[in-house]
């Protein structure tokens, strides 16, 4: 953690500006700590923060992106909440969750980045889904690093406003203003198709950072299988 | 208490207050009675030609013999239908009950209306004014039943309100027989007998005239002893929340359709709100000057009549649609329900805002095209993405016939699905090419055989599946289809 104190006028000017806007400030308190990760299964108590951004960077294919989006899903309606999938590359299988679980899911099919990113934008200005989880992990990195910091900028700012969740799926770091970053960089076998996918997620090797303190913890996903 | 409202010489009524002629000696002709033009009869006869003679049952040259300057009119049915329209609007005004009894007769239900109850008198005076303004001279009778009412609004001049069963006892007595209309045969016997009041006709022993005069002679009896108590048969106006119009000058752009759009939202939610009702959907019809046409069944996520939310989802709508040819015609129709007075589930997250969110999806399947946005349904297949995605608020589901266990590493869809050439070493996949990209497969699993639809030959399927294990440590699904290999995904 960062113990440097800052120079007084950034200091006074954040001041003023937490009086001048402070709608903005409103939702801006940390509620949580993700990377408190320390149960059994760290998928239960994986805190996607309202009105956060939570990138979650799946850089190699084949690394749980698919699997944690599953899990997510099978999560959320297990608590009886509305989760919409803006499935940026068209990717999802219906038939890789539970009939139920598809009940409480909107699935949103797109092909480019940019339109998922407009979809997002309506969810979030919608608010009506409490958690809605962007798919652009099947997309190259450079299309998705070519998005203008300013798009992740104005998503932050619909979700705290709305007070809505967005967990965003990416080939490479590039949420900016992402309040959680999960680094998955699993290897499955192929004969882990055949194991229970609870096990899958328990065991699945993930790192959890928070981005402004920039502390990764390795131990995190050892900790948690 | 009952009221009744009766329009004297209806059909005389009908045609004169649509008619320039100021003539006072006046007969209307039924055309339809008879055929040749000699067999004419009048109908009714205006008050100053009675005065000369003439009165109904007359043939015309009758007629014209006892009246030269008798003008003669005919019948209009579309006159006679406005005027018992107007007629039942005047009744409607005053209670949602009302009967429409006769051409050129209405009896009302005043029993649950208090204000009217103790003010008849006035209340009768407001219907004759609110008539009079319509041109239309009506007499208003007020009794406990309906039959009485309708026997008290003959003899009204022009109100008659008959109070109790004193004054109704004493009304009825003097009224002559022929007030009943009874047929023209019972009429005669009736005369025959000396009965020319309806006192005296209930002097008479009630099973003695059953017995002479039959069913007819019974309902008599029972009118002139003081009515009989029956239901009346209540006016229902059909329920249509439907506004049209057919635009003069086409239109070609969206801000004066929406106008028109609002303005008839307006009406069509004022008249949900009358009835109590909400809409459930709108069909919205656009017709253009190339005579295609535009229709779409908008639904309204929570049924409401807000003018706003409703105006808003045409907007929505609107917005994503464009037209080649400027627009003729408009139609909107609103589907109407009662409002939802149910409660949600105590553990069920429902929507803050169902139809905003139905906006949202209105704008998102605008951006993305029907069929992208909405809920999966899984089919009763085990066929590649058999799937269909529905109308995130439709609640139809299909089940899937065959038992689902999700696999444990999900598949990632590849779509479409790509063609890719594969070397098959030792009968299993060595390796594959996807376009420029060479993976070298270190593990595969398979064959699963899959198959379905044998018994149509046009949709039959099978196809083998593998799943391997690539040197860079991704899992893919390929899949053999006719010899034929394409990749249909990435596992996990």
């Amino acid at each position: 953690m960062n113990n440097i104190p800052l120079p007084a006028n950034i200091v006074e000017f954040r001041e003023f500006l937490r009086a001048r806007f402070p709608e903005a400030h409103a939702l801006a308190m940390p509620e949580a700590k993700p990377a408190g990760v320390a149960t059994a299964s760290w998928l239960e108590s994986l805190h996607l923060g309202k009105g956060t951004i939570t990138e979650v960077v799946a850089s190699a294919a084949s690394n749980g992106a698919g699997l944690l989006i599953s899990g997510l899903l099978q999560r959320e309606s297990a608590c009886r909440e509305l989760t919409a999938l803006v499935d940026g590359g068209d990717a999802f299988d219906p038939w890789s969750i539970e009939a139920t679980a598809l009940e409480r899911v909107l699935w949103v099919r797109c092909r480019e980045p940019n339109a998922a990113i407009r979809a997002s934008d309506l969810l979030l200005r919608d608010g009506n889904i409490p958690l809605v989880i962007l798919d652009l992990q099947m997309h190259a990195p450079r299309a998705v690093q070519s998005l203008p910091s300013s798009v992740w900028h104005r998503l932050r700012m619909l979700a705290e406003r709305s007070g809505t969740a967005l967990c965003a799926f990416t080939p490479a770091r590039s949420v900016v203003c992402a309040r959680t970053r999960v680094r998955l960089d699993h290897r499955f076998d192929l004969m882990d198709q055949y194991q229970e996918r609870n096990t899958l997620l328990d065991a699945l090797s993930v790192q959890v950072e928070r981005q402004q303190s920039r502390i990764v913890l390795p131990a995190a996903a050892k900790a948690i299988a | 208490m009952h009221a009744a409202i009766w329009l004297p010489r209806f059909q005389l009524q009908a045609v004169l207050r649509a008619s320039s002629s100021r003539a006072a000696l006046i007969a209307l002709v039924d055309e339809t009675a008879a055929g040749a033009k000699d067999n004419e009869r009048v109908l009714h006869a205006s008050e100053a030609a009675e005065q000369r003679g003439v009165h109904a049952g007359m043939t015309t040259s009758q007629a014209q013999a006892r009246c030269a300057a008798l003008v003669f009119l005919h019948r209009d049915a579309a006159q006679e239908g406005r005027a018992q329209s107007d007629l039942l609007h005047c009744a409607s005004l005053w209670t949602p009950d009302y009967e429409s009894t006769l051409p050129g007769c209405c009896v009302l239900d005043l029993n649950h209306h208090r204000a009217v109850l103790g003010r008849e008198q006035i209340s009768g005076m407001k219907m004759h004014e609110h008539l009079h303004a319509q041109s239309l001279n009506a007499r208003i009778g007020f009794a406990a039943n309906a039959d009485l009412a309708m026997l008290a609004a003959q003899a009204a001049q022009p109100v008659l309100v008959l109070s109790d069963a004193k004054a109704e006892s004493s009304f009825l007595h003097r009224l002559p027989v022929s007030t009943l209309r009874p047929s023209a045969e019972k009429l005669q016997v009736l005369t025959l007998w000396g009965v020319r009041t309806l006192g005296e006709l209930i002097k008479l022993p009630r099973a003695d005239v059953t017995a002479r005069l039959g069913r007819e002679g019974m309902m008599l009896w029972d009118i002139a002893s003081g009515g009989r108590e029956r239901l009346l048969k209540l006016v229902r106006t059909p329920l249509g929340f439907r506004e049209e119009m057919e635009l003069e000058h086409s239109i070609e752009c969206l801000d004066p359709l929406m106008f028109i759009l609002r303005g008839m939202l307006q009406g069509l939610c004022s008249r949900l709100a009358d009835v109590w009702l909400v809409a459930a959907s709108m069909m919205l019809t656009l017709r253009f000057d190339d005579q295609t046409e535009h229709q779409r069944a908008l639904h309204v996520a929570e049924p409401t009549r807000d003018l706003e939310l409703l105006f808003r989802v045409l907007q929505t709508h609107l917005d994503g649609l464009s037209a080649a040819a400027p627009m003729k015609f408009v139609a909107l129709e609103i589907h109407p329900t009662r409002p939802a007075g149910n409660q949600g589930q105590l553990f069920e997250r429902a929507l803050r805002d169902p139809n905003r969110f139905a906006e949202t999806l209105t704008q998102i399947e605008a951006l993305l095209g029907v069929g992208r946005v909405g809920r999966a349904c899984l089919l009763p297949s085990r066929r590649t993405d058999a799937f269909t995605v529905v109308g995130f608020n439709d609640r139809t589901t299909v089940a899937p016939l065959i038992a689902h266990n999700p696999a444990a590493l999900p598949l990632r869809r590849l779509r479409p699905t790509p063609s890719v050439r594969v070397t098959v070493v030792d009968g299993k996949p060595g390796s594959f090419q996807q376009g420029r990209e060479q993976h070298v497969i270190t593990r595969a699993e398979g064959p699963w055989l899959l198959s379905g639809d044998w018994w149509d030959a046009t949709t039959r399927w099978d196809k083998e599946v593998w799943t391997v294990q690539t040197d860079d440590g991704a899992l893919y699904q390929l899949a053999r289809q006719h010899d034929a290999w394409v990749l249909e995904g990435l596992l996990g």
